[in-house]
């Protein structure tokens, strides 16, 4: 397992650790409610470092990466960011992917599902593994915009949202990616591990000035399923098809080919049966039971977390696509009572959305 | 408990009769069955900017009869939340 470059730094904050696609990284420090807190409220920092990072060169690297992500990378513009997947050639999503394009250089950032699943984007002379050398920290929430402006100056106002841009920090280099998946405003910082404990503690200090604090990625995902963002960890452990997912988004259809093509165009071409519905409950719901409407099983529950934001318990169902909309009641045990009520997503209105960016 | 099936199949008529009116208004670069219920409609999922979000507004008005709030920003998170939005007002406006 890799470990994180920031691990004892981390412990000295009370957390603790999990394994996330082989690599070393933050479950929660004690509290994630509070840590969900901070997201939502002000401004949460966190690492994922986990995550596999790769750099590409410029021309080739693009050409390489278009032939193997679902996105047209090819159609990425400089400074920016695009989020899609890289998948199986059974057509099962492996890992999902940020590719930005930054300082003529191609970086991707993936959440894969096994430590290997990045091999097959590792071509030499093209591209080179950078995940043992750089920490990839972030700051997440309504306040996380005033954090990365005290760090890197009033130039974040021009960064919109997946962009990505190269910034001073001391005398390191940091890539700051506006890339955050909770429903808030976030900043991705990509830094040298030299670098990373001061950019770190310049983090965590900022964020605290508004009541931040640093947080794991339990809450994170507590985050993602509020915030409609798609989870590689949660429901991408239980469902492997993209379009089931619903991640038809990060896929360019129009492209002649891409790594596990050929099975979702033909998926596609089939059309899909199930998708993904959100649901709330009173009483917490098991990773695969079964959900019924009537005596008619019509599908699981493939994520579920509690969400003290609404508050309830927040879950993503498989379900028969005809019965996989907002606004309905199902149960969780047959012939039930509709324990079961669909919602559309995301769940919660974000913080950022009603503050925004509230210029001096 | 059983789900009004009646209420299923139109809420999934709305939903992809929004969806097709989005493709054609908005030269949207997917087909209306390749997109999920859930798909955001600003940032991630279809990308639309600030400057799509009038012709989204003029759509729906144009197609469903619904005006749409100046501050409409909980209303387009997705497309799910634009067909709450139209049911809602349809159900106040009948």
């Amino acid at each position: 397992m890799r470990k994180l470059a920031l691990e004892k730094y981390w412990s000295g904050l009370g957390a603790s650790f999990i394994e996330l696609g082989g690599a070393q990284a933050v479950s929660d420090f004690g509290n994630a409610e509070a840590e969900l807190f901070s997201i939502r409220n002000n401004a949460a920092v966190s690492d994922f470092s986990f995550c596999g990072i790769m750099e590409f060169d410029e021309s080739e690297g693009v050409e390489f990466l278009d032939s193997k992500l679902a996105a047209n990378i090819l159609k990425l513009r400089y400074g920016k960011i695009c989020d899609t997947f890289f998948a199986g050639e059974n057509g099962d999503i492996l890992a999902e992917t940020l590719v930005s394009y930054v300082d003529d250089k191609i970086i991707l950032i993936s959440e894969k599902i096994f430590e290997s699943a990045n091999l097959p984007l590792l071509k030499p002379g093209i591209s080179r593994d950078i995940s043992q050398n750089y920490s990839l920290l972030s700051v997440d929430g309504p306040d996380s915009w005033k954090v990365a402006r005290a760090i890197f100056g009033s130039d974040i106002f021009n960064l919109s949202y997946m962009s990505a841009e190269k910034y001073d920090f001391a005398s390191e280099k940091a890539i700051v990616m506006r890339s955050g998946r909770t429903g808030e405003f976030g900043y991705q910082i990509l830094v040298s591990n030299s670098g990373a404990p001061a950019m770190l503690e310049t983090l965590l200090k900022e964020a605290s000035k508004y009541g931040g604090r640093a947080c794991g990625l339990a809450a994170h995902a507590k985050a993602r399923l509020e915030g409609n963002f798609f989870n590689i960890f949660a429901e991408g452990v239980q469902v492997k098809n993209p379009l089931e997912l619903g991640l038809q988004w990060m896929i360019d259809f129009s492209k002649p080919a891409f790594a596990g093509s050929e099975k979702i165009l033909s998926d596609r071409d089939a059309g899909i049966g199930k998708s993904l519905v959100c649901a709330l409950s009173e009483t917490p719901l098991s990773i695969g039971s079964p959900v019924f409407d009537g005596t008619n099983k019509i599908g699981k529950v493939v994520a579920s977390e509690f969400s003290p934001t609404l508050p309830g318990n927040l879950s993503l169902l498989l379900a028969d696509k005809y019965f996989a909309l907002p606004g309905f009641k199902y149960s969780s045990k047959i012939g039930g009572s509709g324990d079961i009520e669909t919602l559309s997503r995301p769940a919660i209105m974000a913080q950022s959305l009603v503050r925004g960016m509230e210029q001096d | 408990m059983q789900a009004d099936h009646k209420q299923l199949e139109e809420r999934a008529q709305l939903s992809d009769t929004l969806k097709q009116k989005l493709v054609e208004s908005l030269d949207i670069p997917y087909a209306a069955s390749d997109i999920a219920n859930d798909t955001s409609l600003i940032g991630s999922g279809l990308g639309l900017d600030s400057l799509d979000i009038l012709e989204i507004v003029l759509c729906v008005e144009n197609n469903f009869s619904v005006k749409i709030p100046e501050n409409s920003a909980p209303v387009l998170r997705s497309i799910n939340t634009l067909v709450d939005f139209i049911i809602s007002e349809q159900k106040e406006n009948a």
